[in-house]
């Protein structure tokens, strides 16, 4: 894999087997092994855990296999083994994290509705709906 | 064997146009064409007995008395270290594999099928369970073993039973002090023999990657492994060959395997999963690494045995799910898309940045001892290279179908499917407030108007580039080729002429001149009021500067003076942001030196003629407060690029009429000049440095030649700009 036409370039083949964190268009976080990879960049990735991050806390989804089409990744990263076991973050349940996102997302929305509301009383307007995603 | 009915069925229907020929057009579908020749039709249905006829076939092959010697030591040994005797020589043991790495010799295939075959045969009692496993035979295809006792499930299971009954009343007789084998239960001790093909079928394609060992998830592996902890280790793990190293690394105490030979082939019916590799972390990252697939790998690396929990038994077992052929063939994928023929066109950045490498180490080195072998190397290098360019890819036409409204969508590499119609979404426009639509608009048309300058430029200084020249006529010669193709498609003549006409532009080589592409973009910087404007953005400033070693003094002198004029009136609103940021002025200062060294007197005072009016309130809107009043030299003197250009201009004129080629009008209007520029130093309240100071020699000798310039104005001057030392 080292051919001199090759020099400059990157491919996924060099990721296969390891275990890989993908973060999705859609925010979600997947944590798997990546098995399969094809031209597309789809990924077929391997005991994969969704990792669901609020604050400081996280919890942890197990998932099984999941096949992602290669237009929905937006990164990945190897990670690295040493610094898993030496997270600064505290587990929780899969519950209580839920909790917690829920919780992040209603306070999120409601900020944004008063900043668009002071906004709009200044004339301005914005539309909070959109994500990053949504604009291209 | 298919059990077919002998009823009409077979036959197939007559053509009804052709009721003559009745006869002839009807045949027999299940003819010798299909099934082989074989002398009596009957023999069709007795599978049983045509398995006796393989087996007779078989049994007169060499290996099968060693193979059921060992095999029948193999269930009764009841040594741990060694239950399979790998340390005889047996046919069990490894044995190196052939030169070619060829793993699927039939002739080994055979030998394992009969192997198993006469194993089983050891050990069934009734001469129906014989015939049943004498059909696996030698010379039927692969695909077509599983079928046989998948078809025959009810009576196997039976006779399963009753061999395993039958295996212990064996083993019982033979060798008293056996281990005491716990009696199987029912349908559960099916399992070694039809199970595996039940569950796992083994798709024919998967043949030569031979996926199996590795492919094959645990379910399999772990069910006949609770089943049957007492039976006889070899019963269970004997059949179905393994992959393992020879030479007796420490096993995991549960789980005995035999010794597969490596070249056994994965896919045979019996193959069960292989045993969990027991590695290191890092030793399964480098396995996976260098693709657990390959023969020659597993061979050489060395297996450490220990004890580990299953999460990384399972995860080195799910190692290499890619095959590498099918690496292989995404490299070469992604090798077609680096094939192009032109990279300076499709992939510029890393083409140049190559190259730019390239030249520095041939600087850096240029008469290396190893001169010689680097030319080789860079001669093979770059052979390989050309080698490799002068592939043209292929152009791939996907089915064209008859009678059909359209084509079929053939998505490439190249060319992706479009999958997803996306749009930008801007929020509402009413909302934006109009003043500031109009700056971004103008901003924009701006950086557009630079952009296209900008490609201009880029295009002439290709014209002088080796590189771009070389990866142009290469294109050229893709495009005609790809004419030439279309050439043989086009139906109709007039298509074929078209094609030819356009075949004809291709092949002519574009002459372009390099100085009708920089007059042209001379014209476009120089429009009266968007100069400032452009020199205000930066890509405008670097635009000068990459333009300006295009611009020589014979062929465009009036062009500079212009430019150079323009820069330093437009100081004053341009100044402040270059000093804040950019710094991009300071960087014209030796193109101006450059250019003054070769003005006239009358060049000079054309220059500095409009610095000194003074910015009148009714000249524009957009003059803010802090301009009006002032001249143009306030606000050079307050930038870096302006002192420099002024004392460039000011040991030139020194020279101008020390070499006297200055007139005495032009000597005054200077002198005029002199004092505005010390007048306005003792204003400005900070003047900048220049980049260069000007020699104390030079300035008292030119600062004497004017009576107007007084001995205080002198003093201010020389302030800022005489070299101190």
């Amino acid at each position: 894999m080292n051919k001199t036409e090759l020099e400059g370039t990157a491919h996924l083949l060099d990721e296969l087997d390891k275990k890989l964190m993908v973060l999705l268009r859609d925010g979600r976080t997947l944590i798997g092994y990546l098995r399969s990879v094809d031209q597309f960049a789809n990924l077929v990735l391997h005991r994969t855990i969704e990792r669901i991050h609020v604050g400081k806390e996280y919890g942890d989804i197990p998932r099984g296999v999941f096949i992602v089409r290669g237009e929905n990744v937006v990164l990945l990263g190897e990670i690295d083994a040493d610094k898993e076991a030496e997270l600064p973050l505290t587990e929780v349940s899969v519950d209580e994290i839920l909790d917690a996102q829920r919780q992040e997302q209603e306070s999120k929305q409601e900020q944004q509705k008063l900043v668009s509301k002071a906004l709009k009383e200044r004339g301005l307007h914005l539309m909070p709906d959109l994500t990053h995603d949504d604009m291209f | 064997m298919l059990v077919l009915s002998q009823n009409g069925d077979h036959l197939l229907p007559p053509d009804e146009d052709d009721c003559v020929e009745n006869e002839e057009e009807e045949y027999d579908a299940l003819n010798d064409e299909t099934f082989g020749g074989l002398e009596d039709s009957s023999v069709l249905d007795d599978w049983e007995q045509q398995h006796e006829q393989y087996a007779e076939i078989a049994e007169s092959n060499k290996h099968s008395e060693q193979l059921e010697n060992s095999i029948s030591l193999l269930m009764l040994d009841d040594t741990d270290n060694d239950p399979l005797n790998l340390a005889k020589n047996s046919v069990w043991s490894y044995t190196p594999p052939n030169k070619n790495g060829d793993i699927f010799n039939s002739s080994i295939l055979s030998s394992l099928q009969k192997a198993s075959k006469s194993f089983i045969e050891t050990h069934s009692d009734s001469n129906r369970t014989n015939e049943l496993h004498k059909g696996f035979t030698q010379s039927t295809p692969l695909p077509s073993i599983p079928l046989s006792p998948i078809h025959h499930v009810p009576k196997q299971i039976r006779t399963v039973e009753e061999l395993e009954k039958n295996l212990i009343k064996s083993s019982k007789q033979h060798q008293p002090p056996l281990k005491p084998l716990v009696p199987p239960s029912g349908h559960h001790q099916g399992p070694p023999f039809p199970h595996p093909l039940f569950q796992h079928p083994l798709p024919p394609s998967r043949l030569p990657p031979g996926l199996p060992p590795i492919g094959i998830p645990p379910p399999v592996r772990h069910m006949p492994m609770p089943h049957h902890p007492h039976l006889p280790p070899g019963l269970v793990h004997m059949l179905p060959p393994h992959f393992m190293h020879q030479g007796g690394p420490p096993r995991h105490p549960g789980l005995i395997y035999p010794p597969g030979n490596a070249q056994f082939p994965v896919n045979h019916p019996y193959n069960f999963p292989p045993p969990p590799r027991n590695v290191l972390p890092q030793n399964s990252n480098h396995l996976s690494r260098n693709n657990v697939q390959q023969q020659q790998r597993t061979r050489n690396d060395s297996y450490k045995h220990k004890s580990e929990p299953n999460q990384t038994e399972s995860k080195d077992e799910y190692a290499g799910l890619m095959t590498s052929r099918e690496k292989q063939w995404l490299l070469n994928i992604q090798m077609l898309q680096l094939n192009t023929g032109t990279p300076y066109f499709d992939d510029y950045y890393y083409t140049v940045f190559k190259e730019r490498k390239a030249k520095s180490n041939k600087e850096n080195f240029p008469n290396e001892r190893n001169h010689r072998y680097q030319n080789n190397r860079q001669q093979r290098n770059n052979e390989r290279q050309d080698n490799n360019n002068t592939l043209t890819p292929r152009v791939y036409t996907p089915l064209q179908f008859e009678n059909s409204l359209g084509k079929l969508q053939c998505g490439s590499v190249t060319a992706p499917r479009k999958i997803i119609d996306m749009d930008i979404v801007t929020p509402d426009k009413d909302s934006d407030n109009p003043v500031v639509v109009r700056d971004t608009r103008k901003t924009k048309q701006l950086l557009l108007e630079l952009e296209a300058l900008f490609t201009l430029l880029l295009k002439a200084e290709d014209l002088r580039n080796p590189l771009a020249i070389s990866n142009m006529d290469k294109l050229r010669e893709i495009k005609q080729k790809q004419r030439l193709r279309e050439l043989d498609l086009a139906p109709t003549p007039e298509q074929k002429q078209e094609v030819l006409k356009l075949l004809k532009q291709d092949s002519e080589p574009v002459v372009e001149n390099q100085h009708d592409y920089i007059v042209r973009i001379v014209g476009g910087l120089l429009q009266e009021e968007k100069f400032a404007s452009f020199l205000n953005i930066r890509k405008g400033k670097m635009l000068l500067l990459r333009l300006l070693p295009h611009l020589s003094m014979d062929s465009f002198s009036t062009q500079l003076l212009e430019i150079w004029t323009r820069i330093l009136l437009s100081i004053p609103t341009v100044g402040r942001r270059d000093t804040a940021g950019d710094h991009i002025l300071p960087k014209l200062h030796p193109f101006f030196k450059r250019y003054i060294q070769t003005s006239t007197m009358g060049d000079i005072l054309d220059i500095v003629a409009g610095l000194v009016e003074v910015i009148r309130q009714e000249n524009s809107r957009s003059t803010p407060l802090s301009h009006q009043g002032k001249a143009p030299l306030y606000f050079v003197l307050l930038n870096k690029f302006g002192v420099s250009a002024l004392v460039t201009m000011f040991i030139r004129t020194e020279y101008l009429i020390s070499s006297e080629t200055a007139t005495e009008k032009q000597q005054h209007d200077w002198s005029n000049f002199l004092v505005s520029w010390a007048e306005l130093t003792g204003v400005v309240n900070k003047v900048a440095t220049p980049i260069e100071p000007i020699p104390i020699q030079i300035f008292n000798k030119h600062s004497n030649r004017f009576e107007n310039l007084t001995p205080e104005k002198k003093s201010l001057l020389e302030k800022h700009v005489v070299d101190s030392n």
